[in-house]
């Protein structure tokens, strides 16, 4: 009886995980290979990491543990990213990660001149905050970039 | 707490550490079930847990669980691995330790087998360990937070299950 109990509850919540799954995954909208979906005032548009220009980036990061790592990628500013789809007007922006991961970054640092930028690598695209003391808003295997 | 004697200090000392490193451990094994579901985690965390839970249901001491997350904190700070909670891992470690401790408490007068005990300190430990993780460094919303949710709630029950399995097995060999 005892042992038919955590039976039942371990049934039970293999079901919610499971309605839960087919809720999430059933709602992710499917974006195309090697694109970032960009939102902006409700509008979808998607941006090709194919056709990005990008260029040789060099910048330091703090990670959690205060230690300082550099990276040398290829990459575009993401204040281009935005500019390139007419995207001027806004407050903030949030880079979201494949597993819902997201960080929020202002437009003050965006507009700051070689410090936020979408890395691109073995196509996948990444945001890193350069000289951001905290790197928690490095956001890996980017899909989703939402401006409001 | 009760005095813990030399044997018990041991034994807690060790089940910290695999707690600590199991996680690192198995996370190539759990990523490929968090990344098919777009989740940031929730299932190491479960394991690394039922090494609390084992010791606490071993040694039948109240704040076992919250010593070793103490533990478990201190090593990780002092060689740097604090993951993306930065100097706020500190409440990440210390958080499900108390939650298993407190729910021990208050489930000595109720009538729960071994088992069931285990899959519940381990399920809501975890569940706390989610939700912390969640407070601190995802800010996940809504569905994908049930189902974040949900999966450290799962995955700790099946983890406790086999802790209870360990247990009764250490249990045969060591006596506190």
């Amino acid at each position: 009886m005892k042992k038919r109990r955590l039976a039942i509850v371990t049934i039970a919540l293999a079901l919610i995980v499971g309605v839960c799954s087919w809720m999430y995954l059933g709602n992710r909208t499917a974006i195309p290979e090697n694109c970032i979906e960009l939102v902006y005032e409700n509008k979808t548009s998607y941006v090709d990491l194919d056709k990005l220009d990008l260029k040789e980036v060099t910048g330091e990061t703090i990670n959690g543990k205060g230690e300082v790592n550099t990276i040398h990628s290829n990459g575009i500013e993401l204040k281009d990213v935005l500019e390139n789809h007419k995207i001027t007007s806004y407050e903030n922006v949030t880079v979201e990660a494949d597993d819902a991961y997201s960080a929020v970054v202002g437009k003050e640092e965006i507009d700051e001149k070689e410090k936020v930028y979408v890395l691109v690598e073995e196509e996948k695209a990444s945001l890193v905050v350069f000289g951001d003391p905290n790197s928690k808003r490095n956001v890996r295997n980017v899909i989703r970039i939402t401006a409001e | 707490m009760r005095k813990l004697r030399v044997k018990e200090l041991i034994f807690i000392a060790i089940c910290a550490d695999l707690g600590l490193f199991s996680k690192r451990m198995i996370s190539p094994f759990t990523n490929i079930i968090t990344d098919a579901l777009h989740i940031p985690g929730g299932i190491g965390t479960s394991f690394s847990l039922m090494f609390l839970v084992l010791s606490v249901m071993l040694l039948k001491k109240k704040g076992v669980a919250t010593l070793m997350s103490f533990i478990q904190c201190v090593i990780a700070l002092s060689i740097g691995m604090v993951g993306s909670m930065g100097a706020l891992s500190i409440i990440g470690y210390m958080v499900p330790g108390m939650v298993i401790d407190l729910l021990f408490v208050l489930t000595k007068k109720i009538q729960l087998t071994n088992m069931e005990k285990c899959a519940l300190l381990n399920a809501i430990g975890a569940l706390s360990a989610a939700l912390t993780a969640n407070c601190i460094v995802f800010h996940l919303k809504g569905i994908v937070l049930a189902l974040y949710g949900s999966v450290a709630l799962f995955s700790g029950l099946l983890c406790g299950i086999l802790g209870d399995i360990l247990l009764r097995r250490i249990q045969k060999v060591i006596q506190f």
